[in-house]
């Protein structure tokens, strides 16, 4: 019976993990926070499994506490840092079959996407992730976000908008 | 021909609108290639994002990153077992068995104290002042006191609002015109 829990718990981790550090990632911007954060909320959410009344339904659950965690944190902090590239450690991480001009621009575009939610503000970089990323309705944004569906919209667009440009701007 | 604002093509890009406003873009579109470019320029820039956001932070070692995550969520895990685990088991049974107490005393507390007999409290009663045949009497719960008239007979007898008596008569045994005034505070 343990057993069977643990590895359920162990599956559920495994099929989860990558998608809610890159959610997480996303919306603080930030390699180590993100890996906190994804510790946090697997914890939060293992924790409290017995309230998941429909396991169907546990990636939505699981996605819906790492943004709660991850809005959390953005509000205790009041700051949004992006990670430097040169700053992180490791050398870069290439699946053997990608050619150097593959790889060179798999970095670049790496590279324009964290520049491009640079010039995004906190809550255009949130509603963004959370809809265009995570493909949540505008309502379920607004609901996660605290705010209206009118003001999420304007966030939306308005994120949108600045991405384009910045994508005309690289593509010119 | 006026062209609907860029906030609107973006949110009609990604089915956003509300229908009304849908429903005019959309007939704006059937007539303007220019918005129409502008709407698929969106549209490709959220696919752009899409894709790429969804790979991981360039020059991250995933393999490594998830290893320790993995590991620190099995050590979070374990150390909230042992701290809470068990004891918020029991406590929750607790929780449950001290509601259900509770309930059962409320009811049986509350059909005691309706059928018990409920003393009434002391009622203050004041003394009384009146007139009787044999003169003015002041009356208490415990006891009454007259001031006798001496069988005389007629009296004239005043009371006053505030509670005063007072009895006039000629005394039979001195013949002479003798007021009692009983007053009470």
């Amino acid at each position: 019976m343990v057993a069977e829990a643990a590895e359920r718990r162990s599956r559920f981790i495994a099929e989860n993990l990558r998608r809610i550090f890159i959610q997480i990632y996303r919306m603080v911007g930030n390699v180590d926070d993100a890996q906190d954060l994804t510790q946090e909320a697997f914890i939060k959410a293992l924790q409290r499994e017995d309230q998941l009344k429909d396991p169907d339904k546990a990636a939505h659950w699981l996605s819906r506490i790492a943004t709660n965690t991850a809005i959390d944190f953005l509000r205790r902090s009041s700051r949004a840092e992006f990670l430097e590239v040169e700053a992180l450690a490791e050398p870069l991480a290439s699946p053997a079959e990608e050619s150097p001009e593959e790889l060179l621009l798999r970095s670049e575009r790496r590279l324009f996407l964290e520049e491009g939610l640079r010039v995004l503000t906190e809550r255009e970089r949130l509603a963004l992730v959370l809809r265009d990323l995570e493909g949540l309705p505008a309502a379920e944004v607004a609901r996660r976000l605290n705010c209206s569906k009118a003001t999420v919209r304007s966030h939306i667009a308005n994120a949108r908008i600045k991405f384009r440009q910045l994508l005309e701007r690289r593509n010119r | 021909m006026s062209h609907p604002q860029a906030t609107a093509l973006a949110l009609f890009a990604g089915g956003e609108l509300p229908w009304w406003m849908r429903w005019r873009v959309r007939w704006h579109l059937g007539a303007c290639e220019t918005c129409r470019r502008e709407v698929e320029g969106y549209r490709r820039a959220a696919a752009w994002f899409r894709e790429t956001a969804a790979e991981l932070p360039p020059g991250f070692d995933w393999e490594r990153a998830a290893a320790e995550m993995r590991a620190n969520i099995q050590l979070g895990l374990e150390a909230g077992e042992c701290v809470s685990g068990p004891e918020r088991a029991v406590s929750r049974i607790r929780w449950r068995v001290a509601a259900a107490v509770a309930s059962i005393a409320v009811v049986v507390l509350g059909g005691w104290w309706l059928h018990m007999p409920h003393p009434r409290a002391p009622r203050f009663e004041a003394p009384l002042v009146a007139s009787t045949s044999e003169g003015i009497q002041i009356r208490e719960p415990e006891g009454s006191l007259t001031l006798l008239n001496s069988g005389a007979v007629p009296v004239m007898v005043s009371a006053s609002a505030e509670g005063a008596m007072t009895a006039r008569f000629i005394d039979e045994e001195t013949g002479l015109v003798t007021v009692n005034h009983v007053s009470v505070e």
